[in-house]
């Protein structure tokens, strides 16, 4: 039941599947040619350039046939259900892009190797972006998801520069001097409990953020589609 | 026994709200759901399968409770909508292979006959299909997994006469199968003159009526006559009524007292498309 929905999904856009092999097995050979890109550099910016377009593309198809939901829950198929196989579809071109680099890099060395470190640093990239993005999309919608998010990023971009002059500006140098101190306590605090940490330990943790994010996004998702009017 | 209940549903939007919506479907039964366009049929459709969120309802579904028996209800009913509300870029075998994994009784050779009857072909692509086409492969996939109760909404609007036609008799030989029921909205009530035991109105989100379509045919009459015989006292007898110089039209509930007061004026049988238009508010 539940397969029929992921399938479903992956019907819809068989047109970027192929684009998605095409940019697993091609970007990692065409890194080679600029070394700043190779290794996990390369790794992520494949991992979110392919969760992007399945993002993208599946989400294109939901504004495309807007009514086609109600038919599917009008089956027996429950809304957890329908949200959770969206989840599912983003993630399995994620398993592809780690075997593709893996494969690729065994092929050709100069790509840099794949080590789990990267495939789980990998996995809670996506998963949080994923978490971020998904409960905007059952919420607003689409479209408006990505406004949302083009809006955010440029705030933060453009923003980021003139609150700090406006910091400047208007807190005292002895008060910014003290919380960039207690910031970069903190920070050497954090990466000190890393450095004691094993990396088995620390994989298990990353590991387990990355679920944790997905898990709360899931539900975030799922409150907010059981509310939602299917048109 | 009802096959379905509905119960005190209520939705509201900022410009529209199902108000107090109560009716039933018994066994057995082809239902009618009427009204003209926005009168809320739709969104009533879609509130009994939980597709928009009402501020109030209790629905039971085969002595079920839809609040708790969502999934084992939907199982058993086969929903029509009116355009299909399918992913059109898929093949018949592909939209199918999606809704099939859904139903525990879907039935293949049901779904392969149905294809034949309607000269459908899996292979093709739903892009591809003519509107009755698509409402002909919407009808057998309802029809593939042994629904008790099909809910239709307007299923036949925008289809020619002859399918029109072949779609209704794909209703009487469903219903000749025994225990099941059918709710089917539609604003084509000539269709319901033909297939319908009972009729429900709905009007500006309220119920106008439900009622025994013969009843309710019985107790309604056309009335034709000359305007001079028209006083202040048998105009109230009429429900509406049209006139101009040649004559007058009404429709009336009270026919034995306007056949008394005004002797001489023709009666005829009212369709269900003239006790709808009488009846809107």
């Amino acid at each position: 039941m539940f397969l029929a929905l992921i399938k479903k999904d992956l019907l819809l856009i068989r047109r970027y599947v192929v684009l998605l092999i095409v940019l697993n097995l091609s970007v990692p050979f065409m890194m080679t040619m600029n070394t700043s890109f190779v290794g996990p550099m390369g790794f992520f910016i494949i991992v979110s350039a392919t969760a992007y377009i399945v993002l993208i593309a599946t989400g294109a198809k939901e504004v495309q046939y807007p009514r086609a939901a109600s038919l599917l829950c009008a089956a027996p198929y429950s809304r957890r259900m329908m949200v959770l196989s969206k989840y599912v579809v983003i993630f399995l071109p994620y398993g592809f892009s780690c075997a593709a680099f893996w494969g690729m890099s065994l092929l050709k060395p100069q790509i840099g190797g794949m080590t789990p470190g990267m495939a789980i640093m990998g996995f809670l990239i996506l998963a949080v972006a994923v978490g971020v993005y998904m409960p905007l999309q059952f919420r607003f919608g689409y479209e408006k998801a990505r406004y949302l998010i083009m809006a955010a990023y440029l705030v933060l971009v453009c923003g980021a520069p003139m609150l700090l002059s406006v910091v400047r500006a208007v807190v005292a140098e002895s008060v910014r001097a003290g919380a960039l101190q207690a910031f970069s306590g903190l920070f050497n605090g954090a990466a000190a409990v890393l450095e004691g940490t094993s990396p088995a330990a620390l994989a298990v943790g990353l590991l387990a953020a990355g679920i944790a994010a997905l898990a709360v996004s899931v539900g975030a998702s799922v409150a907010i589609y059981e509310r939602v009017d299917l048109g | 026994m009802n096959i379905l209940e509905v119960n005190g549903l209520c939705k509201s939007y900022r410009d529209f709200a199902l108000k107090d919506i109560t009716f039933s479907v018994p066994e057995g039964c082809i239902a009618g759901f009427i009204g003209v366009n926005g009168a809320g049929k739709t969104t009533t459709l879609k509130s009994i399968l939980g597709l928009v969120r009402p501020s109030a309802r209790q629905i039971r579904v085969f002595g079920l409770d839809m609040a708790t028996d969502e999934k084992e209800i939907k199982d058993r009913i086969g929903v029509v909508f009116d355009d299909g509300q399918f992913y059109m870029e898929l093949t018949l075998k592909e939209m199918k292979n999606v809704l099939a994994a859904a139903y525990s009784s879907w039935s293949e050779s049901d779904f392969a006959g149905w294809l034949d009857r309607f000269e459908l072909s899996p292979r093709q692509k739903i892009s591809e299909l003519s509107k009755g086409m698509r409402m002909k492969f919407a009808l057998a996939l309802a029809l593939s997994h042994k629904a008790e109760l099909l809910l239709m909404d307007e299923p036949t609007s925008g289809l020619d006469p002859l399918i029109r036609t072949e779609f209704l008799h794909v209703l009487t030989d469903y219903m000749e199968q025994g225990g099941k029921g059918v709710l089917f909205s539609t604003h084509i009530t000539s269709d319901l003159d033909k297939v319908a035991d009972m009729l429900i109105m709905i009007d500006r989100g309220r119920i106008a009526f439900q009622e025994e379509k013969d009843a309710l045919m019985d107790s309604y009459r056309i009335i034709k006559g000359d305007p001079a015989m028209l006083s202040e006292e048998t105009r109230k007898l009429f429900l509406k009524l049209e006139e101009n110089t040649f004559g007058f039209t009404g429709i009336t509930k009270e026919a034995d007292r306007v056949m008394r007061m005004m002797p001489g004026v023709l009666s005829e049988r009212a369709a269900v498309e003239d006790i709808m238009l009488a009846n809107l508010g």
